[in-house]
């Protein structure tokens, strides 16, 4: 199709000869026949890239999550919606620009003066933080492909063990902190580069990207989405967005009567347990040795975790090109024949060694300070983590953990004043809370 | 005891201990993963590449050397031409050397001390010295006439406007001018006025005029009286009659040390009293010798003598095809080589272990 | 219970301030980030003076086929029998016979214009981008021939992988409306 596309184009251009030979410094052979020069063929840019549309979409996807999840409050009506999203954002777009990978954009435009971030970018990454601010985490639950993805795949959950799940569920934070030290130097955009699903979006990649997708997909078939709950930087800021949302959904309609019943309906154990019946609500004793261990330890944690950062910082400067180059050049022998391609290229255009290393040293200085930074905000953010694991605060009712839930609409036919509100004619437990 | 809820399980120590033991392991272990994984990924880009095969890979490294026994010429001199973007040159019977380049021409005696500058408003695309006080300046749709001190005397105009002069050559005859852009060689008078034009076509093959691909075109009458002229798109060298007949051709494509490597080659030549020529190819930048036959003799500079020029051609550089090597026998017999992708002069002379 | 009430709307304000704290932070980040120039509307492509025909365009694209591509600026061909671009160093004969190519995939085409000349087309379904042509056009040919992202093919990531990896950092934005760098037209080396 594209060759006969070709030869059409052949045939029918009308380019003078002449006027290019004109353009060029030297010019082609004269033609005794009146051959016509074939013109460059110049595509233009495909028009998929009609990236407002995504914005758009987006924000309905989002609009839509949050009602169905709070307020329409149907599984199926979400199972649509993130098969929908799955298809457009996933297979349809292939999964870019998403808003996980928009964290480092917007890291490297906040530590590079120079950088634009692009506009949709921005709205990639401003959009489902705000809602997640105010209506809890429906782009997880409704319009990320890649949740959909794991969501739709899942048969039965394995119950993960709380100190593991506790220990795991620092690793999106490790990921968000290297991901936007690392973009925020000006290097990698590790996101990308490291995302399981976008090769089974695009339908093709390297082999081991292929198999890493793979090798997620079927431990999501077993383990409730792996990606968002221990991998997902985006998901870790969403978590921390939603912690403080207006509205989130809520297991019952209504009121809690501890019956039990919701306790194993979240594969992701996003329900936190309530109190026995008859048991009051958390005193304020636990409240305090959260507090007490947080003003101790927040200080030494930042440090220790920013001196780490730091460390982290340098090394990361191995994968940016000036940091490499400066490498290749201190590494470099006289003997031209085995450079590598960085060097060969840098020689033949006339490199400056000296521009090269201090270039490197910059990249190193800014790395080193964005290390301690970032490194330090790791650090208070693990020892928060780390007190809320030892001393959780408890809610006396069955209530979906505002960080955790992704607002999935899962567990909501398993509360018997639920099924009461679908008109589905059931039993209701027994008394309210305690007696 | 009470059972509060702030402390689920009643204070049994040694389960704390296994619990904050089983955390901080796990924090640990966590770190040392991404550390890990970070490391195995790629210690900086260069090792995690991917390869092509060996078919994907453009190497002619094993033409980029020549045998050292066929060398009869040493190295004297190399210095760097003072003029930007040298392209060519031309020698004076005295010895003074003409560089001419982008800004204007250079004038270096025989041991590289520059003697002048002049300086021209367009690019010298080729020389030649007129007489003993004439110097003829090849521009794009025109050739000056300057004298020596750089004093401008006349100026050819009567060309096409794209005629690009890519070697003059004076003779008793006639002032040849080889004009790339349009494939022929012109005929000038000693004023500059056009009385024939050599297309070509009564060449090797009929009707097919001079192949000339890219801006280099070399004209030079022998001591016979002949016109030499390169074809390098037929890799070849023709002789032609003053009436603009073929008398004769030799040459071929070839890789090979004996042959012309590449599409477009010689780019330039020059000729010894006794009719032998020193000839000079781009892209293998080789300076070789051949008798007035056309049979190969010996190499004056091989391509392991040009390393500024081989690295910027091995990096895949464009410039490259717009560069190429010039030669110009002094009136002592030395070998001068302009190398434009270096900007470097060498002066080449004859071995003394008489290899004939 | 007043306690409880009290601790209550204390986390309500608390949650709150966050709230507005986070969503005016937020605002605040993207107005000053959307403020710079914004670059919305560029898409990747290869300078052709910088670039060293690593053979990285053909391995790194996301894609399984790479949509980087070699293009043939006919006006700065010189039209040879003996094309250096097509035809192996050391060719058995100058004919069309596969054994003397140089393409590893076969993806150039050769017809015969008038004597002396000969034309040179590109077969995109064929070609792979890996350069081994523009070599050895570069070298001892006009450098007509070169490497160029093909925007009916290329998905415009956020991040091109190929330019990440480029070793000579050939890679750059450029409008979207004039998506190609082209040899021969005055503006590149």
């Amino acid at each position: 199709m594209m060759r006969r596309a070709f030869i059409g184009l052949l045939l029918t251009l009308v380019l003078v000869g002449i006027a290019v030979a004109a353009e060029q410094r030297f010019p082609p052979p004269e033609f005794t026949d009146g051959h016509v020069l074939p013109e460059t063929l110049t595509p233009s840019v495909s028009p998929r890239t009609m990236a407002w549309v995504d914005v758009a979409l987006l924000v309905v996807g989002l609009g839509l999550a949050s009602w169905i999840s709070l307020r329409l409050r149907s599984r199926l009506a979400l199972v649509g919606l993130s098969m929908a999203s799955l298809i457009y954002f996933g297979f349809w777009r292939q999964g870019c620009v998403c808003a996980i990978g928009s964290v480092q954009n917007v890291a490297l435009g906040v530590a590079d003066p120079s950088y634009a971030v692009p506009l949709v970018v921005i709205g990639f990454f401003a959009l489902p933080v705000i809602f997640a601010l105010i209506w809890g985490r429906g782009f997880c639950g409704g319009v990320c492909p890649h949740g959909a993805l794991q969501d739709l795949v899942l048969l039965r959950a394995i119950k993960v063990p709380r100190f593991l799940d506790e220990v795991l569920r620092l690793g999106p934070w490790l990921y968000l902190s290297l991901a936007v030290l690392f973009a925020a130097t000006g290097g990698l955009f590790l996101i990308c580069k490291f995302d399981p699903f976008v090769g089974i979006f695009r339908m093709s990649g390297s082999r081991s990207m292929l198999l890493i997708g793979a090798g997620m997909l079927v431990l999501s078939m077993f383990v409730g989405r792996p990606y968002c709950r221990y991998l997902c930087p985006y998901g870790a800021l969403l978590g921390a967005c939603s912690r403080v949302a207006r509205w989130r959904p809520e297991v019952t309609p209504t009121e809690c009567s501890r019956c039990r019943l919701c306790e194993d309906a979240c594969p992701y154990g996003a329900i936190d347990k309530g109190l026995p019946v008859g048991v009051s609500a958390e005193p304020v004793r636990a409240g305090r040795k959260r507090i007490t261990l947080l003003l101790v330890g927040l200080p030494l944690a930042m440090l220790v975790f920013g001196w780490l950062g730091s460390r982290v910082g340098i090394a990361s400067v191995a994968w940016h090109p000036a940091g490499e180059l400066a490498s290749l050049l201190e590494a470099d022998a006289v003997d031209a024949s085995t450079r590598p391609d960085e060097l060969v290229a840098f020689f033949r255009n006339d490199g400056d060694r000296a521009a090269a290393f201090a270039r490197a040293a910059e990249v190193e200085r800014r790395a080193t300070g964005l290390g301690w930074v970032i490194g330090a905000l790791f650090g208070a953010v693990a020892l928060t983590k780390t007190a809320r694991a030892f001393f959780p605060e408890s809610s006396p009712d069955y209530v979906t953990d505002r960080g955790r839930c992704v607002s999935c609409a899962r567990c909501y036919s398993s509360c018997p004043y639920e099924l009461q509100r679908r008109g589905i004619p059931v039993a209701l437990p027994e008394g309210g809370k305690g007696e | 005891m009470k059972n509060e809820p702030g402390e689920l399980k009643p204070s049994l120590d040694r389960r704390a201990f296994v619990r904050s033991a089983a955390w901080g392991s796990g924090v640990v272990g966590l770190g040392a993963l991404a550390g890990y994984a970070l490391k195995r990924t790629g210690s900086g880009t260069q090792t995690e590449k991917p390869k092509l095969g060996a078919e994907f890979s453009y190497d002619v490294s094993r033409f980029q050397t020549s045998d050292p026994a066929l060398k009869r010429y040493d190295e004297l001199l190399r210095y760097r031409v003072g003029i930007e973007s040298a392209r060519c040159i031309a020698v004076a019977e005295d010895g003074v050397l003409y560089v001419g380049g982008d800004e204007g021409i250079q004038v270096v005696d025989g041991e590289g001390c520059e003697l002048a500058v002049i300086r021209l408003a367009r690019p010298v695309q080729s020389l030649a010295v007129m007489g003993s006080d004439r110097l003829l300046v090849g521009q794009k749709g025109r050739i000056l006439v300057l004298g020596l001190d750089g004093r401008e005397l006349e100026s050819w105009d009567d060309f096409p406007e794209d005629m690009l002069p890519t070697s003059i050559d004076v003779s008793e005859l006639a002032v040849h001018v080889a004009d790339a852009a349009n494939r022929v060689v012109r005929k000038l008078n000693e004023a500059g006025e056009g009385i024939g034009v050599i297309d070509g076509r009564s060449g090797v093959v009929e009707g097919v005029g001079f192949k000339v691909p890219s801006p280099y075109f070399c004209v030079k009458t022998g001591a016979d009286g002949l016109l030499r002229v390169t074809n390098p798109g037929a890799h070849r060298v023709e002789a032609y009659l003053p009436d603009g007949r073929l008398e004769l051709a030799w040459g071929r494509a070839s890789f090979a040390i004996e042959g012309f490597c590449g599409c477009c080659n010689p780019v330039d030549f020059d000729i010894f009293p006794d009719g032998s020529y020193v000839t000079c190819e781009k892209g293998l930048p080789r300076v070789k010798l051949y008798d007035a036959h056309g049979v190969f003799t010996g190499v004056v500079a091989g391509p392991e003598d040009f390393p500024e020029y081989l690295a910027v051609v091995n990096a895949g550089a464009h410039k490259a095809a717009g560069a190429g090597i010039q030669a110009v026998i002094d009136p002592a017999g030395r070998i001068l080589i302009l190398d434009a992708i270096a900007q470097k002069l060498r002066v080449m002379v004859r071995k003394e272990s008489g290899n004939e | 219970m007043s306690e409880e009430t009290k601790k209550l709307s204390r986390r309500d304000l608390l949650c709150g301030g966050a709230r507005g704290a986070g969503l005016l932070g937020l605002g605040a980040a993207a107005g000053f980030l959307g403020g710079r120039e914004s670059h919305d509307d560029e898409v990747w492509q290869i300078d052709p003076g910088k670039c060293i025909q690593c053979g990285l365009c053909t391995t790194e694209c996301v894609l399984s086929v790479s949509a980087v591509k070699v293009v043939h600026s006919h006006g700065m061909c010189g039209y040879c029998q003996l094309c250096t671009g097509y035809f192996d160093p050391n060719p058995v004969s100058l004919d069309e016979g596969a054994e003397n190519q140089l393409c590893p995939t076969g993806a150039i085409e050769r017809e015969f214009v008038e004597d002396p000349y000969y034309e040179y087309r590109i077969l995109e379904d064929l070609c792979v981008g890996c350069g081994k042509c523009v070599k050895g056009c570069n070298m001892f040919g006009n450098g007509s021939l070169y490497l160029q992202v093909k925007h009916d093919l290329c998905i415009n990531c956020n991040v091109c992988a190929i330019a990440t990896a480029c070793p000579s950092q050939a890679f750059r934005k450029v409008p979207k409306d004039d998506p190609y760098l082209l040899r021969g037209k005055g503006a590149i080396g």
